[in-house]
């Protein structure tokens, strides 16, 4: 099943709406939520094709919120933000079923960019 | 002592406090630059063509802010020991020269002419690959920015017995005496008019004379003002054997300290030239690529060390005998399964063994010598395993037997029905199992299905044979996600032989 509905994750609103507007022009619908609480809700409710979840986020982080979705939801692929790509936070997550790992603030290219090839690159 | 130690936790605050700084630094750039380009891509509306210019050079400097961090992150990095080298037996000047062919669009335009003068034969050295590609695409970049229009830059790689010396000429503006030292401090931007372009983080020279000095090696200018400069890096050469020592005794004494254990894998390709013969160069040299991209899955931890040359990699992992052998056997199967998929025939294939400190050896020399005396050749122990083929007519086992024999086989049981052959598997288990799906009585479907449901036969690999399609959905109750090869009757030899090497 082709992605269509994405819900991004990211405590930051102002870059939840570049990413929404980006994602928008691209076809897809766009749910967002500014914290991982928030995030879980919506994926019970709306039950989204993708999720793009930041890691570093204040209260609950990213792979928290991740662990508690996989409880209920196995199979929908989610790509996690991240500013600080060290291997340490790459560690132990085999688990989750983390399709891709996208870098903020990379100088070449957006992240938005990164997430349309990630995407792309699911079937 | 005790000064050394505040100077030491002083220097662990200054780098954890860069780090984190980056990392606050890196999220509102990203803001920054998706609107940005969402601006550019006129996605709000169009733009004019003076807008777009502005927004073009917010861009730009968005891009400068994020080398800047990545510079910065490098440094501190380096400064607090956090980079480790990931060294490879390398022929530099083919790491100098995938440098230039990416840096040579940039001089487009301004016909530079660029010079290389690099030895007949490779000039190896033990390095970590990446880190000297850093060093040369900033030495080089550099001599781009401050060389003028029908300039001349020249990259000269020469053996100077002990080390190889790394030099990169150009005939810009050149640099004061009296600046040639100060050039590889930081935020060091000596008023050398650049070229437009990208501006430079003033951190270039002093993350190349970290990078230079980690490989023991030494980084200098000269200059004449007015016609040129001239920057060279020196690397010692090392011979292989010196280093894999030296590497391992490392991290024998660290192990020591920490009172830890950890392995050495070999893989090595058992005849190289005949490897490289049918694969072809490229393919060759990168056959152990996705078995290392794989490294981290396999070992779980991103706590590893690899050596790498043409035909072998050796990799330190922390992991205790019980698990060196998992990781041994996983690594075996990556290999494999990528030489199945650039479609080889395996035909000399390869070696692998691994051995484990403190239970196999407490020295450097030892711990290397059992590694290598563990090596299993994969063919030779492939060759012995064995094949059950289940089919109701005799005279397709026989053929099968033949072709397979041809491939250097020897090891088979056969039966011609499916309880015949349940019950030859209950006494001795094979490596393989080939069958028809279309079998008197008991079918081909319910064998597999019962296999599955016991835990000492549910691993056997599968090859089904069939002439009519095979009904997957069948399959599926009982084999979930884990596909079963096919080939279909009569068979394609080729496509035969390769998937009884693949599975085997």
């Amino acid at each position: 099943m082709p992605v269509k509905r994405i819900l991004v994750v990211d405590d930051e609103p102002e870059l939840l709406k570049a990413m929404r507007i980006r994602l928008a022009s691209w076809g897809y619908d766009v749910l967002t939520a500014t914290s991982g609480k928030e995030a879980i809700q919506l994926v019970k409710k709306e039950i989204p094709d993708a999720i793009i979840l930041d890691i570093m986020m204040p209260e609950m982080d990213g792979i928290e919120a991740l662990k508690r979705i996989r409880r209920f939801n196995k199979k929908v692929p989610v790509f996690m933000l991240t500013a600080y790509p060290s291997q340490e936070r790459m560690q132990n997550t085999e688990s989750l079923g983390i399709s891709a790992f996208i870098p903020k603030g990379n100088e070449f290219e957006n992240a938005s960019e990164f997430v349309r090839v990630a995407i792309k690159g699911q079937k | 002592m005790r000064a050394n130690e505040v100077l030491k936790r002083l220097n662990q605050i200054k780098s954890d406090f860069v780090s984190t700084v980056s990392h606050e630094l890196r999220t509102p750039l990203t803001t920054m630059k998706e609107f940005t380009s969402i601006i550019l891509d006129e996605i709000p509306g169009k733009l004019t063509k003076e807008q777009k210019e502005y927004v073009d050079i917010i861009e730009g400097n968005i891009d400068r802010l994020a080398r800047l961090i990545n510079d910065l992150l490098d440094i501190s990095k380096i400064e607090s020991g956090r980079i480790e080298l990931k060294k490879a037996l390398v022929d530099i000047a083919d790491l100098a020269n995938s440098v230039i062919s990416i840096l040579k669009p940039e001089t487009q335009g301004k016909h530079i002419e660029f010079k290389t003068l690099f030895p007949a034969a490779a000039l190896n050295v033990y390095a970590d690959p990446d880190k000297i590609v850093q060093v040369f695409t900033n030495l080089i970049g550099n001599a781009i920015k401050f060389t003028k229009e029908f300039g001349e830059i020249t990259v000269e790689i020469k053996d100077a017995k002990e080390e190889v010396a790394c030099s990169i000429a150009d005939t810009g503006i050149g640099i004061a005496p009296e600046n040639l030292d100060k050039l590889f401090g930081k935020f060091q931007q000596l008023g050398r008019e650049a070229n437009a372009g990208a501006k430079g983080t003033g951190l270039g020279l002093a993350i190349s004379k970290e990078l230079v000095e980690m490989h023991k090696g030494r980084i200098w200018a000269e200059s004449k003002p007015g016609k040129g400069s001239k920057f060279i890096f020196t690397l010692p050469k090392h011979g292989k054997e010196d280093t894999l020592r030296e590497t391992i005794e490392e991290k024998i004494a660290g192990a020591k300290k920490e009172n830890k254990e950890f392995s050495i894998f070999i893989i090595r390709l058992d005849d190289y030239s005949e490897f490289e013969e049918e694969l072809g160069k490229d393919k060759a040299q990168k056959v152990f690529l996705p078995a290392l991209a794989g490294l981290e899955e396999v070992m779980r931890s991103g706590d590893f060390l690899t050596i790498r040359s043409k035909d072998e990699i050796i990799v330190l992992a922390r992991a205790n005998k019980q698990e060196a052998s998992g990781i041994s056997a996983r690594f075996k199967r990556k290999i494999k399964e990528h030489i199945f998929e650039i479609g080889a025939q395996l035909k000399k294939g390869f070696s692998y063994g691994y051995a484990t400190y403190p239970d196999d050896a407490d020295n450097a020399k030892d711990l290397l010598g059992r590694a290598n005396k563990s090596c299993v050749q994969e063919r030779e122990a492939r060759l012995k395993k064995a094949i059950m083929i289940v089919d109701d007519e005799p005279e397709l086992r026989n053929l099968l037997k033949k072709i397979l024999r041809a491939g250097g086989y020897s090891n088979f049981s056969e039966a011609g029905n499916g309880i015949e052959a349940l019950e030859k598997i209950k006494t001795a288990i094979p490596d393989l199992l080939m069958i028809d799906m279309k079998l008197p009585g008991m079918s081909g479907y319910e064998v597999i299905g019962m296999l599955k449901e016991d835990a000492q036969t549910k691993d056997i690999p599968v090859l089904i044979m069939s002439g009519y399609a095979v009904e997957i959905e069948k399959l599926e109750e009982y084999v979930k996600k884990k596909a079963i090869p096919v080939v279909g009757k009569p068979f394609n030899i080729e496509q035969l032989k390769k998937l009884v090497n693949y599975l085997l």
